[in-house]
């Protein structure tokens, strides 16, 4: 029992203590590299975000091309993944989705967590937004969001697609959607971190020793409440990924030629049994992903650590 | 019935029983014999989507009136070979047999005699006359409007069993009231307090109408599920087999057919536009069948012929007399090439199968009723396409986009959320990228598409797409009313709540004058000439594009006999007869 | 607004209990414009559905979440913590709606153990019964158990680590503290703060239901009502759910950070 909590030699403090002059950011990478979850996650994901964008180039099946007389087919040599039930390559449209899938699901994580974090450590350190911030989280927490992603996207579709074209338009309204529907239980989690941390005696040292605010929230809040902040990233990127399909299975998302994951994964549930390739290749591109971002979240939470590092 | 100790005993001994043997069986062998038996006498019938209400006047949706067939009962009703049959009335009133009059301006029905309701009340015109004045008032925003169309005045003959419905004007075919099983006979004294505006608020009458049927309400639970009892009164001995039947809504079409075909817990599902192949798999397991009726739907286009650019704001796809035009869906020739470019074989193969045939017809049955005219439709003809499309003028451009003055053939494609329908968009979209036209696809819940809410930029007849597709069919076998949908005052718009049936915004006065002519013809040879040649007219003039004849498919558990899938009235309309063999 | 805080809450406990309060046939009640009848009719008979499979399925995410989430932190990296991970991953990035087609499929094609659909008008009145009950909510339970034990999991692992290696927990060994008292006692107690609010936060979710599992398994619970309610455009219908949405999201707000002073006592509230 005893054992595992005496903490093993790859932790980047016993670097620290050989006197390298090392920058933090080093510090934080052969922290990084000495993860193994972290190395495998980063090697997946390479190969993911790779394939994704190099592989339409390499493989240039034209993912729309219909050819109904190659509907539902294995695998084969032809096509690599089989076709769907319009004879379209699962292969290419699996690529082709996951370029969408990949940055609806990061842009729309950043969007929350830059909004999440901001207005839980507003709140949770300067008690005067406190009041304001949480009852605009709670305002946000007690819409419910279809409506809400019914309104806006009635409302905003047909602008967005005249200024930016069907795509963009589109992309950008779903983005802007998901991360303004999702910020507010990091909001609340960040707040509750930040009234913990706020109490502890260091930043009280820090306050009475004049330090800016600013810098007090940049330098001994913000490192202090990075894990919570990771595990919300991590997490957010498979809700974006899986809020996306749910648009799409209420109709509001992208146009159907317009694979993603989710949709993939969505069409192609009820051929489970007469083609499983359908829904185990999207199924697995995005475990896969989320799978190998947690880790990199995981590794980079204790490399970033500071009171890993400090120690 | 039991007392709820003994109940609760019995079933303690039987899930004793199930405990120590140790595994999870499924119900019908885990139950005692009692319960085996009552699931015999259970019919279970799968709609995946939920009534609202048992009031067929209150509602249009097919779910709504279907689970109103089982307790509500019309003078007549169709079958599935679109035949006339006399259900509370002794006979189809007609010219010879001195039912119809000579001007053609009034129908006498006369009611079988003995009939009860289920409550003991005895079946009397007054009711019928009752029924008729309560969809008739203008208060109460009747569904069934349309099959009283035309209809002054209602007459109850002395004897209490004759009704004389009046017309305002010669009717070709009288046998809107009262025909069909959206307008069934309601019961007077139940909702002789819920006329004009108090009809919405009645829901306990509404809830669970008292009726003729073989069965009565039991329990209704909103966008839920019905139980219905057998109706004790109901006038055949030994009719109907079953007595329970639960009618369940919610969910969609692929686990509705799941659960009756593969894991049997359900006998009948409804509606199951599913492609053929995920179909054809589940049947397989031999749980139970598919079964498909052709009736009159047609999945087809519609073409915008109004301008739906965005940036117009309140004037989007509004029909404004000849302005306000399409920037190209209003020249003719660019219609005729998108519909030559399909290829409606492929769409039957990929999302229909035996549930769907190509049509070229917007009338394509009864058969006598389909035209000949158009058949050129089912070959697909790229080349005439392009032709045609460089004849008019419409060059292509360097992007593979044919071009004309600055308008680009670019078009914007929208319809239901529903696979088959995105795996059609997918197809027809590439097809018209072979003539030079570019597709947006976009697709809307169902629900909103078709829920014709005035607020909503969505629905159907706001048209806000130059192109949409839904399937659209007439009510019983007779295209009267459906004819009159293609004519000016049915465009709908902002004067109208958006209420109306011309979404292509067509008007032509040519058109407009040869409905009448239709409507008041009695002679059947001259009327489905006139039929026809409003068919040719609308297809010909590319103001609807069809594409296929659709089926109307639902699965049957293999243990059940007598349902018949009948397009041409209410799915339910003989289930006094559906019996439980094996 | 009185119709909202006065005769609605009313006419919803008069519903609930049977009970009649007052001149109950006289007062105002608001009617959904889809079916026409009282909109807390259509609330009440939903709700035991609603509360039976998604009420259930949190308590069954919780009690698996948090033992799941503790272990794994505690052993971090190994084998278990790395399983844990995995499966908790998989259960988060795959959505609800292709967990329960699968469970369909396996459970009630294949080897027709349980029900694929939830018989609404089932009731309780025996262990026959119950068990019936049972195998019924077991699949959807399970496919949204599974969802929710992967989320509270994985902050469970990580407000655990946070604390482990903390000073105060060695302060606690050094005192000579035994291992599981210094667990228990010390760690998780701190740890759960701010799962704790997660859970708190999650109980209204209950309520608002699981939209897709609801579709899939025909539980037709407030989920479902919510989504066609908006879709068809009955106002007063969505009004009114959402109205006792936001009721619950603040008084479980309330909850959450009374939990907080009471679990942390750094905490205070002037």
């Amino acid at each position: 029992m005893e054992d595992s909590l005496v903490v093993d030699d790859t932790n980047p403090r016993t670097l620290l203590h050989s006197g390298d002059p090392l920058s933090p950011w080093m510090i934080v990478w052969t922290a990084f590299r000495n993860h193994k979850g972290a190395l495998v996650g980063a090697g997946v994901f390479t190969v993911i975000v790779l394939a994704v964008l190099v592989g339409p180039f390499v493989y240039t099946v034209d993912p729309q091309h219909l050819d109904i007389t190659q509907k539902n087919l294995g695998v084969s040599f032809q096509h690599p993944l089989g076709t769907d039930n319009l004879g379209r390559d699962m292969l290419a449209q699996v690529l082709s989705g996951g370029l969408i899938a990949l940055s609806v699901g990061f842009t729309a994580m950043v969007l929350s967590l830059v909004v999440g974090t901001a207005i839980g450590v507003l709140a949770g350190y300067f008690r005067y937004f406190d009041g304001p911030l949480m009852r605009l989280t709670d305002l946000f927490l007690a819409l419910p969001l279809l409506p809400l992603l019914l309104v806006i996207i009635m409302l905003f579709r047909d602008t967005l697609r005249a200024a930016f074209g069907p795509e963009a338009g589109i992309f950008m309204l779903i983005v802007f959607v998901i991360g303004i529907t999702s910020w507010m239980q990091t909001a609340r989690i960040v707040r509750g971190e930040t009234l913990a941390i706020k109490e502890r005696e260091f930043v009280r040292a820090a306050q009475s020793v004049g330090t800016p605010q600013l810098s007090i929230v940049i330098r001994h809040i913000l490192p202090n409440i990075l894990s919570p902040i990771m595990v919300s990233a991590t997490l957010g990127i498979a809700n974006a990924i899986i809020t996306e399909s749910t648009l799409s299975f209420l109709g509001l998302g992208f146009p159907p030629d317009f694979p993603t994951w989710g949709r993939l994964l969505y069409d192609g549930a009820n051929f489970i049994t007469i083609t499983p390739a359908r829904v185990i290749w999207p199924g697995l591109a995005i475990s896969l992903t989320v799978l190998s971002v947690n880790f990199m979240g995981d590794a980079l939470r204790d490399a970033i650590d500071p009171r890993v590092r400090t120690q | 019935m039991k007392s709820p100790l003994t109940r609760f005993g019995w079933v303690a001994v039987a899930s004793t029983v199930l405990v120590v043997a140790g595994c999870g069986p499924s119900e019908g062998t885990g139950s005692d014999g009692s319960a085996q038996q009552e699931g015999d006498k259970t019919l279970k019938i799968l709609y995946w989507q939920a009534p609202s209400t048992l009031n067929p006047y209150l509602s249009g949706g097919t779910k709504d009136i279907d689970a109103a067939s089982l307790v509500l009962e019309p003078l007549a009703q169709y079958n599935e070979r679109a035949e006339m049959l006399p259900l509370l009335a002794e006979e189809i009133p007609t010219l010879k047999n001195g039912g119809i009059a000579e001007d053609l301006r009034s129908i006498t029905w006369k009611l079988k005699p003995g009939i009860e309701f289920s409550d003991g009340t005895p079946l009397t015109a007054e009711h019928v006359e009752f029924t008729g004045n309560y969809c008739l008032n203008p208060q109460m925003g009747c569904n069934s409007a349309a099959s009283f169309e035309h209809v002054e005045g209602f007459e109850v003959g002395e004897d209490s069993l004759t009704i004389t419905v009046k017309f305002s004007e010669p009717k070709g075919f009288p046998y809107g009231p009262f025909v069909g099983s959206t307008a069934p006979i309601l019961n007077k004294y139940q909702f002789e307090n819920c006329t004009g505006l108090r009809a919405q608020e009645c829901s306990e009458q509404n809830f669970a109408p008292i009726g003729t049927g073989p069965f009565t309400v039991a329990n209704f639970r909103a966008k839920d599920v019905i139980t219905y009892r057998r109706n004790e009164n109901f006038r055949h001995e030994g009719k109907p087999f079953f007595d329970r039947v639960i009618f369940k809504g919610g969910g969609e079409a692929a686990s509705a057919a799941r659960a009756v075909l593969e894991t049997g817990e359900f006998d009948y599902a409804w509606n199951l536009q599913i492609e053929p192949e995920i179909l054809a798999q589940m049947e397989r397991a031999g749980k139970g069948r598919v079964r498909a009726g052709f009736g009159s739907q047609v999945e087809r286009l519609i073409v915008n012929l109004t301008n739906d650019d965005p940036a117009l704001k309140d004037e989007r796809s509004l029909y404004k007399g000849g302005e306000n035009a399409h920037p190209f869906l209003s020249d003719h020739s660019v219609r005729k090439a998108l519909s030559i470019a399909i290829d409606r074989n492929v769409l039957v193969e990929a999302g229909y199968g035996l549930a769907g045939k190509p049509s070229c017809n917007l009338i394509p049955a009864p058969s006598y009723y389909a035209s000949e005219a158009n058949e050129s439709c089912k070959v697909q003809q790229i080349d005439e396409a392009n032709r045609i499309l460089d004849e008019a003028g419409w060059l292509m451009g360097e992007d593979g986009v044919r071009v004309k003055n600055g308008v680009r053939l670019s078009i914007l494609y929208q319809t239901s959320t529903n696979s088959v329908r995105q795996g059609t968009q997918a197809l027809i979209k590439q097809m018209w990228q072979r003539i030079g036209v570019e597709t947006e696809l976009r697709n809307v819940d169902g629900a909103v598409f078709f829920g014709s809410d005035p607020a909503s930029p969505d629905t159907f007849q706001k048209c806000f797409a130059d192109i949409q597709m839904y399937t659209n069919n007439f009510v019983g076998t007779d295209p009267g009313a459906y004819v009159a949908g293609w004519t000016c005052k049915e465009i709908p718009g902002p004067d109208n709540q958006w209420v109306g049936t011309n979404d292509s915004r067509a008007c032509d006065p040519e058109y407009d004058a040869k409905v009448p002519i239709m409507q008041q013809e009695a002679n059947r040879e001259e009327r489905i000439r006139l039929a026809k040649e409003l068919n040719d007219y609308v297809v010909q003039d590319y103001w609807e594009i069809p594409l296929i004849h659709r089926a109307t498919t639902s699965a049957i558990a293999n243990s059940v006999q007598g349902p018949t899938v009948n397009p041409w009235d209410a799915e339910l309309w003989n289930i006094a007869d559906w019996i439980r063999t094996e | 607004m009185e119709q909202f805080f006065v005769n609605e809450p009313l006419n919803f406990i008069e519903e609930v209990t049977g009970l009649q309060i007052g001149d109950s046939s006289s007062r105002l009640r608001v009617r959904s414009w889809d079916t026409r009848s009282p909109v807390v009719d259509l609330i009440v008979e939903r709700l035991p559905q609603t509360l039976w499979v998604v009420g259930l399925s949190y308590v069954v995410g919780i009690f698996v979440a948090l033992p799941i989430g503790i272990l794994s932190a505690y052993k971090q990296y190994s084998w278990f913590d790395q399983i844990g991970t995995f499966v908790s991953m998989v259960g988060f990035s795959v959505p609800t709606f292709f967990t329960g087609l699968v469970a369909i499929i396996f459970f009630s094609v294949m080897l027709s153990w349980l029900p694929s659909i939830y018989d609404t008008t089932h009731e309780v009145t025996g262990l026959g019964s119950f068990w019936v009950q049972m195998k019924q909510i077991a699949m959807p339970v399970l496919v949204l158990a599974f969802y929710n034990a992967a989320q509270l999991s994985r902050f469970m692992r990580s407000s655990m680590l946070e604390n482990l290696n903390l000073d105060y927990v060695r302060t606690a060994r050094a005192k000579g503290l035994r291992e599981r008292a210094v667990i228990f006692l010390h760690i998780l107690r701190n740890s759960l703060i701010p799962v704790v609010t997660m859970i708190a936060l999650g109980v209204p979710t209950i309520f608002s239901g699981a939209i897709i599992t609801e579709q899939i398994f025909r539980v037709n619970g407030l989920g479902q009502l919510l989504i066609i309610a908006i879709q068809g455009a009955d106002i007063p219908l969505v009004q009114t759910l959402t109205f006792l949405f936001a009721i619950l999201i603040v008084l479980f707000n309330l909850i959450a950070d009374l939990l907080y002073a009471a679990l942390d006592p750094r905490i205070k509230f002037t």
